[in-house]
């Protein structure tokens, strides 16, 4: 317990040590503010209330980002790197392949953005497409782009076997849907390529590059936001497709 | 007191599977050296806590800037056309530079890339340059009413045209940059922009042309790096 303890100190004096971080906060949201202030706020005249609401928003950005950025440093991305070495050594890695679809159906569940793009298809299919049903079909979608990713890294082969065929596919299928639904579809690879996936599962992918034989990480650690960023787009898309024909 | 519940909603719930999924992961098969769970605890609580913050004062303050900014970029007495892209493109940038998902990914990068002669402050300004210009891009194709399955699906095709012609070592890597600097400090301040642009457009209806903005923006980092990467690296 008391060992615990120690190394729980250690953690969190690691944790506050917060300068780097805060410069690469500052030199973001500075630059940032003072054109949305002098170009945006200033001259909409808008009241000082609304101002100091602004500004207090303002600083809790600073702080958010500060805390999670640290965070993430020091606890979430090691972690995730050590989950994917781990994995690698096990065996011959193909740990990896459960391991990613049980994350990716976690991310495709979880996050709320997903949430919100099966109620707006809702909405734009008048009912015909339930929330439900598109959410379930994003979460799996999401599972299997992981798991796929996944098989890329052990496998070692090209990305581009991946994102041509997906994006010839999505690009005839935008002809096909009316134009509000090629647009929602387009904008919802956004929706799932969230700060949790991005940190987390790029861990991952970055250990079990390194542990792998001849995997490296910039050719193989990366291409899962890109692959797992495809699905909202395809899905969407085709939902889009089918309600024209109907 | 409500708008905070969704956006406790909004941290909580992506950190939570992932956390209780990882402390399965350790229960069987315990692959974690020593010292790493009170990283993992310390991690996940201020990940949920900072994202939180941050959320918030997205709504509070970044959310209806963008769409003050946007509304001056289309009614401001002073505005040209020149001042219009110099400011989207400034502001892609910034915003890029301060998304925390571009920070993580260029973290990443920085760890990737000690074979390669990527350098991480070229990398940044890059994938920050690529968002700016595609997000002039974007609202080009609202001012001039582009039919966004054309507009994107020539600028996607474009993309994967790209891919194939580059240095592959650097396609897996340019793709993740799309869909990473999309972030969730980039997509609300674009959307607010492209709102408080559109809402102020006489006769358009925010439901069509709110959209489409962050699928060409999203692009902006594939061809910054790849076309790049076609001169030879730097």
């Amino acid at each position: 317990m008391l060992h615990f303890l120690t190394e729980l100190l250690g953690v969190l004096s690691d944790f506050l040590d917060i300068r780097e971080t805060s410069v690469t906060v500052l030199r973001g949201i500075v630059p940032l503010m003072v054109i949305g202030w002098f170009l945006g706020v200033h001259p909409a005249k808008v009241s000082p209330e609304y101002k100091e609401r602004l500004l207090k928003g303002a600083v809790w950005v600073l702080v958010g980002l500060i805390l999670f950025l640290q965070a993430v440093e020091i606890g979430f991305g090691p972690v995730g790197v050590q989950l994917g070495k781990s994995l690698a050594l096990m065996g011959s890695g193909w740990g990896l392949v459960p391991v990613g679809l049980l994350l990716g159906l976690a991310v495709g569940l979880a996050e709320p953005s997903v949430h919100v793009l099966g109620n707006q298809v809702e909405e734009a299919t008048d009912g015909a497409v339930p929330k439900r049903l598109l959410v379930g079909l994003l979460a799996v979608g999401i599972a299997l782009a992981v798991m796929l990713g996944m098989i890329r890294l052990l496998c070692g082969f090209s990305i581009l076997w991946i994102v041509i065929p997906g994006y010839a596919l999505i690009i005839i299928a935008g002809f096909f849907c009316s134009r509000m639904f090629a647009s929602i579809a387009y904008d919802s690879s956004t929706v799932v390529t969230g700060p949790m996936l991005v940190t987390f599962l790029m861990a991952v992918t970055m250990g079990g590059a390194d542990a792998l034989d001849g995997r490296d990480r910039m050719t193989h650690g990366f291409g899962f936001v890109a692959t797992v960023a495809m699905i909202p787009i395809l899905v969407v898309m085709i939902t889009g497709c089918l309600k024209r024909k109907s | 007191m409500l708008f905070m519940m969704n956006n406790i909603k909004e941290a909580v719930v992506p950190i939570a599977p992932i956390a209780v999924l990882v402390l399965i992961f350790q229960a069987c098969l315990g692959f974690m050296e020593p010292g790493m769970l009170p990283r993992w605890i310390v991690g996940v609580l201020f990940a949920g806590l900072g994202l939180f913050l941050f959320l918030r004062g997205v709504q509070l303050c970044l959310s209806p800037m963008g769409e003050l900014l946007g509304a001056q970029l289309i009614r401001g007495p002073n505005m040209t056309m020149w001042k219009l892209v110099l400011i989207l493109f400034l502001v892609g940038v910034f915003a890029c530079v301060a998304d925390p998902s571009v920070v993580v990914l260029n973290n990443n990068v920085k760890a990737a890339a000690g074979e390669n002669m990527l350098s991480p402050l070229l990398f940044t300004m890059i994938v920050a340059s690529g968002i700016g210009l595609l997000l002039i891009a974007a609202i080009l194709r609202i001012i001039w009413n582009v039919n966004p399955a054309t507009a994107l699906g020539v600028l996607f095709a474009l993309a994967m045209i790209l891919c194939c012609v580059a240095p592959q070592s650097l396609v897996p890597l340019a793709l993740d940059s799309g869909g990473v600097a999309t972030g969730p400090l980039t997509v609300p301040f674009f959307l607010a922009i492209g709102l408080g642009f559109v809402s102020n457009l006489a006769g358009r209806s925010a439901s069509t042309d709110g959209f489409g903005l962050l699928g060409i923006v999203s692009l902006g980092p594939i061809y910054g790096i790849l076309i790049l990467s076609l001169f030879g690296k730097g």
